[in-house]
């Protein structure tokens, strides 16, 4: 086991290099566009990658794992064993990820909670997708602050008049604590032991991993897992 | 066994060396896995307050060469 520090360009991160690892985890003082342009490498070249990062008390994980992540998983065979207890076999399983470009491209309107008993407790998803959708326009505008109006009418663009449940408040709160920049350790303790966890899944190829994001509600303390894909 | 095996040859690489990075890393260092740190920038005074590595005095400095020590020093004491 070692451990190694390097300097380099996030700009200049190439395949030859991206080659040496087998997780790549980002946080957000990378750009998004550099983000984008690692994962797509990562993705064609079967590297798992990661994104996370904290928002204030908001926190979430974006995970890649390529194409085709091959995971074995515990499930009780309907046979029974020669004791006559049910036994239990290891069962291969594939799942499919799609790459950080395209999970930005997808349609905030889009969303759908297909039952509405599900709505309040996913609903968080949708406040830090759009979060994320809005900051990362602040990023490539370039520029550095937002204040609430302007939060508030690019949420309004995004939505496009959809009906997506989406709480306003939640979204200005998020943002505002991402150019805030600024972390609490309770918050990052407890999403550094999901994301360590979640990439030691990834590694040992046990256990089914989170697809695609998960968000941690540090107010509420409650975690949402999404699937946000823009092809459907 | 295999599992075990797979993540000993594992090696992560981190981008960018936030507060929620380094519990990352930190875990994955007690988990026994090979860990790069990838991180250009020099430490400033919001990183100190949630960031498990870095204390006041390290204003100013390399954030990948502190943290180098204080993780390597981690795993020297499993």
């Amino acid at each position: 086991m070692t451990v190694d520090v390097a300097e380099c360009s996030y700009k200049s991160l190439t395949l030859k290099y991206l080659q040496q690892y087998s997780v790549v985890c980002m946080t957000d003082h990378i750009p998004m566009e550099d983000q984008v342009r690692i994962d797509g490498i990562c993705y064609e070249n079967g590297i798992a990658c990661y994104s996370v990062a904290t928002f204030g008390f908001a926190a979430m994980l974006f995970a890649d794992l390529g194409p085709k992540h091959l995971y074995m998983m515990k499930s009780i065979s309907s046979e029974n064993n020669p004791e006559g207890e049910p036994e239990t076999v290891q069962v291969a399983h594939t799942m499919e990820f799609i790459t950080l470009g395209k999970f930005l491209e997808t349609k905030l309107a889009d969303i759908q909670v297909k039952r509405k008993r599900q709505q309040v407790s996913l609903q968080f998803g949708n406040d830090m997708f759009a979060a994320l959708l809005i900051l990362n326009e602040i990023q490539r505008s370039k520029k550095e602050t937002m204040d609430e109006a302007g939060i508030k009418d690019s949420l309004k663009l995004l939505l496009d008049g959809a009906t997506t449940p989406i709480n306003e408040l939640v979204v200005v709160e998020i943002v505002a604590s991402a150019l805030g920049k600024y972390e609490i350790s309770p918050v990052c303790a407890v999403m550094g032991g999901i994301v360590g966890q979640e990439i030691i899944k990834a590694i040992s190829g046990n256990d089914e991993p989170i697809n695609n994001l998960f968000c941690f509600n540090g107010l509420s303390g409650a975690g949402t897992v999404r699937k946000l894909n823009s092809s459907n | 066994m295999e599992a075990q095996r797979r993540m000993r040859k594992a090696s992560i690489l981190f981008c960018g060396f936030s507060a929620l990075n380094a519990e990352v890393c930190k875990n994955l260092v007690l988990a026994g896995v090979s860990v790069t740190l990838l991180d250009n920038e020099t430490v400033v005074k919001e990183d100190i307050d949630a960031h498990l590595f870095l204390q006041a005095g390290d204003i100013g400095e390399k954030v990948r060469f502190l943290v180098y020590h204080l993780v390597t020093s981690i795993y020297m004491d499993l």
